[in-house]
């Protein structure tokens, strides 16, 4: 009997609804989700480390104070995975708002330590800024959706720079700087979860640093690797140095017992599904073997009858599987939408775990077709008896 | 022409315990192409055992059986099934149609496993056959949507389909009016004129006057 029959036979057989196949597709679908939690939330965690390892910060190594020792080791160090060491870190805010305090800082675009460009120039010319695709005047975990404005290439940007410098009767006086930018390229907002950075070239940075620079070194001192590794790895000789050495570090400890979790959650639930489709066939049995009995006497043999019902059992996972991807994909984009009107969570990402669904989809395939063999001494038993049965 | 002989068959159910049945004993009986066979016998005293064991669905305790010249224990469960598809057709007294399947599906089924027939060849043979019982305009329905008389020609189109060399039929009759019933053994007797072996196990005294030898069953002793 060819396959394409045998699936028709299944297919006809369980478009009647029964109440034994309704349960067993109702069972698997159940134990599916519970087994895609665990990866799901996995999943996005993973996708949020692999976003935070991306940012410049997870790359810097910082070294506490600029001793002079501290100096002359760093800059006799060689390690051709450093970009840039920066002896004087100044973090420059334009337009402050004093009484809000509400700002945009403006960084140096140092390559491999600018966000991903979506849209524009890769180089940056003198006063062309690379910014976020919504901007705001604030650290986004105040924000909200009100607060933020489209930008767009080509826009000008006036922003204003203060000095404070000592004024009469100790009240400090502040000097204002002012200059004109061109947005020129931008970075998804959402994926950085930065809305008030904007990045400069070098030559721009520096003509404004050069306001509020007092002394050729700050108080720490700032190295940028080219990657995290890179920065680990010299954090680590720095630190082994003497060095009071420190790379940002995202927590991450909760997310290897999850996958554990996730691992022994199938391995459960693995269980279960033995005894789920335990149960489905011998209740399967139980009600339909008259129908296998017609099946046997019009000279199908075991196997064919073997290959039928496994055939309709597969069908019903199939069917359980379809039904929650439906499910986790209207959930993953309502979630996802919801998250979305909150800016700090909008750059969640719910992708199905595709290893854990297949994998428990042929677990599932091979559970069955191992288990149909159980059903063969009954079905070599079935004879033309059971038909006449009333 | 003998197409089946039973030597000495014994049938014993439950031989290990104590609720030991010998539903057989020491049967020998053939059977010959061109023939109807009637076997009656009054409820439990053995024929549908037999028929299980005609029809290679069971096996006998002891004795031998002969299947066109082939000892039914030296077939294997393969053999079996496809001795049971091509050359015996099945029909039984609750009719017993897949009531998932359409007539046409049902009567479809034993041909279905053919993989040396195309699909067009396999539906012009159903159709041709639903056209002989005067069935073709019910063909998509299903079996909860037919009468008896017309679910027992389904039964017979579809024991036909695969143009078996025997007939096999446990009560044929047993759940239709005297109009039908009649129609069916007629039937029955065109199918045993054409060349075929047709055995009907019935309680119907009626049946002995389509039948060409007559079997008497007691307590699985066969006369
Ligand atoms: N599977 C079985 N196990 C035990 N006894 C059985 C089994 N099948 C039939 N029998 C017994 O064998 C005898 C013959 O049964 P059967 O062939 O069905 O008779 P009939 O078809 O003439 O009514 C009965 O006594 C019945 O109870
Ligand atoms: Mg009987």
């Amino acid at each position: 009997m060819s396959n394409k029959d045998c699936i028709y036979l299944a297919y006809k057989n369980i478009k009647k609804s029964n109440i034994r196949r309704n349960i067993f597709i109702l069972v698997i679908s159940l134990f599916l989700i519970i087994v895609l939690i665990p990866f799901t939330v996995y999943k996005v965690f993973l996708k949020a480390l692999d976003l935070t390892n991306e940012l410049s910060d997870s790359k810097t190594v910082i070294v506490y104070k600029a001793l002079k020792s501290n100096i002359d080791y760093i800059k006799s160090y060689n390690n051709k995975n450093i970009i840039k060491v920066d002896y004087n870190y100044q973090l420059i805010p334009g337009y402050i708002d004093y009484e809000t305090n509400k700002n945009i800082y403006i960084f140096e675009a140092i390559d491999k330590h600018t966000p991903k460009i979506i849209k524009g120039k890769k180089e940056l010319l003198d006063f062309e800024m690379l910014c976020p695709t919504y901007m705001a005047y604030g650290v986004f975990d105040f924000l909200t959706y009100d607060d933020l404005t489209k930008t767009k290439i080509g826009d000008a940007y006036t922003l204003n720079f203060y000095k404070e410098i000592p004024g009469e009767n100790e009240e400090p006086k502040y000097e204002k700087y002012e200059y004109d930018f061109h947005i020129a390229s931008q970075f998804d907002a959402a994926n950085y979860y930065n809305y008030n950075t904007c990045y400069v070239n070098s030559n721009t940075y520096n003509k404004i640093k050069e306001i509020f620079i007092e002394n050729q070194y700050g108080e720490d001192i700032y190295i940028y690797a080219k990657d995290r590794a890179s920065a680990l790895q010299i954090c680590s000789e720095l630190s082994q140095k003497g060095m009071d050495a420190f790379v940002s570090t995202p927590d991450t400890y909760f997310m290897k017992p999850l996958l554990y979790f996730g691992i022994v959650l199938i391995i459960f639930i693995s269980v279960a599904s033995f005894i789920t489709v335990l149960v489905y066939f011998y209740s399967y049995f139980k009600s339909e073997y008259k129908r296998l009995a017609l099946y046997k006497s019009l000279g199908y043999s075991y196997k064919e009858i073997m290959k039928i019902m496994l055939a309709e059992i597969d069908i019903l996972i199939f069917i359980s599987f379809i039904i929650d991807l439906f499910l986790f994909i209207i959930t993953a984009f309502g979630l996802e939408l919801i998250l979305k009107q909150q800016v700090r969570f909008s750059g969640v990402y719910i992708r199905l775990p595709i290893i854990p669904f297949i994998m428990y989809f042929v677990i599932l395939i091979i559970m069955s077709a191992v288990l149909i063999k159980d059903e063969a001494k009954k079905i070599k038993n079935l004879t033309v008896r059971e038909l006449n049965e009333e | 022409m003998e197409i089946m002989k039973l030597n000495n068959i014994t049938k014993i159910y439950n031989s290990d315990d104590s609720n030991e049945v010998v539903a057989l004993k020491d049967v020998s009986v053939s059977f010959e192409l061109g023939k109807l066979y009637a076997i009656m016998g009054p409820s439990g005293s053995g024929k549908t055992t037999l028929i299980n064991i005609l029809g290679l669905l069971d096996d006998a305790t002891s004795g031998e059986y002969i299947f066109e010249n082939k000892k039914s224990d030296e077939l294997n469960e393969i053999e079996k099934a496809n001795i049971r598809n091509s050359k015996i057709g099945f029909v039984f007294q609750t009719f017993y149609l897949d009531n998932n399947l359409t007539a046409y599906e049902n009567v479809l089924l034993p041909v279905l496993k053919n993989n040396n027939l195309t699909r067009e060849e396999k539906k012009d043979k159903v159709e041709k056959l639903l056209d002989k019982f005067n069935l073709l305009n019910r063909k998509n329905h299903y079996p909860n949507e037919l009468s008896g008389g017309e679910c027992q020609r389904i039964a017979i189109a579809r024991a036909l389909i695969n143009d078996p060399l025997i007939i096999i039929a446990d009560e044929p009759t047993g759940n239709l009016d005297e109009e039908n019933e009649k129609l069916i053994f007629n039937y029955l007797k065109d199918i045993s004129k054409s060349g075929k072996c047709v055995i009907v196990v019935s309680h119907n005294k009626d049946i002995k006057k389509y039948c060409d030898n007559l079997y008497e069953i007691n307590g699985g002793k066969l006369s």
